[in-house]
């Protein structure tokens, strides 16, 4: 190329896939195989996008509610009568609607 | 009727104070008295508040013993620095007179949580953590905790069952033990699920209504979790998640490490209290009032 020429314009490509392996649906661009808390998912080298299998994305979802839910840190205190000796914490039977309580003001 | 519009002079007046906040109210604009959905109904007396929505704004008006002085100074203290975080800023930041005489206030329209919600256990733990770790720059009256204790005693004497005699004892028994706190810090007074909200721009929840808002024991806003998880009605995961996060956030109620309950144990039980004499006098509570009582009876035989 000549120095004087006026920079060419390059329409982006992605890499390439190796043989054997799967090519973006999105760009055609090669895709590499991570493994994630037990779930597979393929991500493209070239527009970085993500395509999951099959059920996958439902496998996430629970991840992600589980780790919301996380059982809180148990008290080690008094367990497991812990609580105050008026309490009624033994049988484990919650009301229902007992949480409507809560949102009075009395 | 439990939840009746207000008369047209009360109905007018609102109109005008939420027209000078909200350009859309006009002469027809329909003023709406607030009823939690899914709530039992509970019949409004002298001393409740009524809160009205019309259009973006809600008018509160404050229940005929309320003090003018005293909500003031509640509604100056959360108007400073940044108190903006921790509460929901009124609209007009002094009281007003409605034409019945009763106090006003005037507060900008929020979503709340609702009864169907899973209630944000976390947040809730970290916002009362940092408003009692809030500097206390102003001057804001006692909390309101110990008037709630008053009133359902006040209740029990003069309407109560004949047969709950023990639980006015227990409830001054608890009332002169709650005189003097160990230690104070700024507080809700009055908190409870119904006192969150946020506005539609800023997602995060923060606290609703002053009336109780105060200087006091801190464990007064943990106490209404507290004693519903001691009495059964609260799972421990709610319990421990709130717990968890107030003491995460540094919330000085309860010892960082430890057996929280010697904190919290003498305003869970007025909580307790307050709340079984609250489910007796609302009706189709019975399911709520049952498990409270025999909290109640415990505390009393204990």
């Amino acid at each position: 190329m000549n120095p004087t020429d006026p920079p060419r314009y390059e329409p982006y490509t992605s890499p390439q896939p190796a043989a054997g392996s799967m090519a973006c649906p999105k760009c055609g661009g090669g895709m590499r195989t991570y493994e994630r808390n037990g779930i597979h998912l393929e991500q493209c080298s070239g527009c970085r996008g993500v395509f999951l299998d099959f059920g996958e994305l439902e496998h996430l979802t629970q991840l992600e509610s589980r780790f919301s839910q996380q059982p809180p840190v148990q008290p080690a205190y008094g367990q497991p009568g812990y609580g105050p000796t008026w309490g009624n914490r033994d049988g484990q039977r919650y009301r229902k609607g007992g949480l409507s309580g809560l949102f009075f003001s009395s | 009727m439990p939840h009746t519009p207000p008369p047209v002079e009360i109905a007018d007046w609102i109109r005008s104070v939420a027209g000078r906040q909200d350009p859309r109210v006009g002469p027809t604009t329909p003023v709406v008295p607030l009823v939690t959905r899914g709530l039992p109904t509970r019949p409004v007396a002298p001393e409740h508040s009524q809160v009205f929505i019309c259009a973006g704004v809600i008018v509160k008006l404050h229940g005929e013993r309320t003090d003018r002085e005293r909500l003031a100074r509640r509604l100056h203290c959360i108007g400073g620095t940044d108190m903006d975080r921790l509460w929901i800023q009124p609209l007009i930041y002094a009281p007003i007179t409605a034409p019945n005489d009763r106090l006003a206030t005037v507060w900008p329209r929020v979503t709340v949580l609702s009864t169907i919600d899973r209630p944000p256990w976390a947040d809730i733990g970290s916002l009362l953590a940092r408003l009692h770790r809030m500097p206390i720059t102003d001057d804001p009256p006692r909390l309101g905790g110990h008037s709630r204790l008053a009133r359902a005693i006040e209740y029990l004497r003069s309407d109560g069952p004949a047969d709950l005699g023990w639980l006015i004892e227990l409830g001054e028994s608890l009332a002169g033990q709650l005189e003097h706190p160990a230690h104070t810090t700024l507080a809700h007074g009055d908190f409870h699920l119904g006192q969150l909200g946020h506005t539609p721009l800023r997602r995060s929840w923060k606290l609703l209504d002053v009336d109780d808002f105060g200087i006091g024991d801190p464990a007064w806003d943990l106490a209404r979790p507290a004693g519903f998880w001691a009495a059964g009605l609260l799972e421990d995961e709610a319990w421990f998640t709130f717990l968890n996060a107030y003491r995460e956030a540094g919330g000085p109620a309860v010892p960082a490490e430890g057996d929280p309950w010697p904190s919290l144990d003498l305003a869970a039980r007025a909580a307790v209290l307050v709340a079984a004499v609250q489910a007796l006098r609302t009706p189709n509570s019975e399911d709520t009032a049952a498990p409270l009582l025999e909290a109640c009876s415990r505390m009393h035989a204990g």
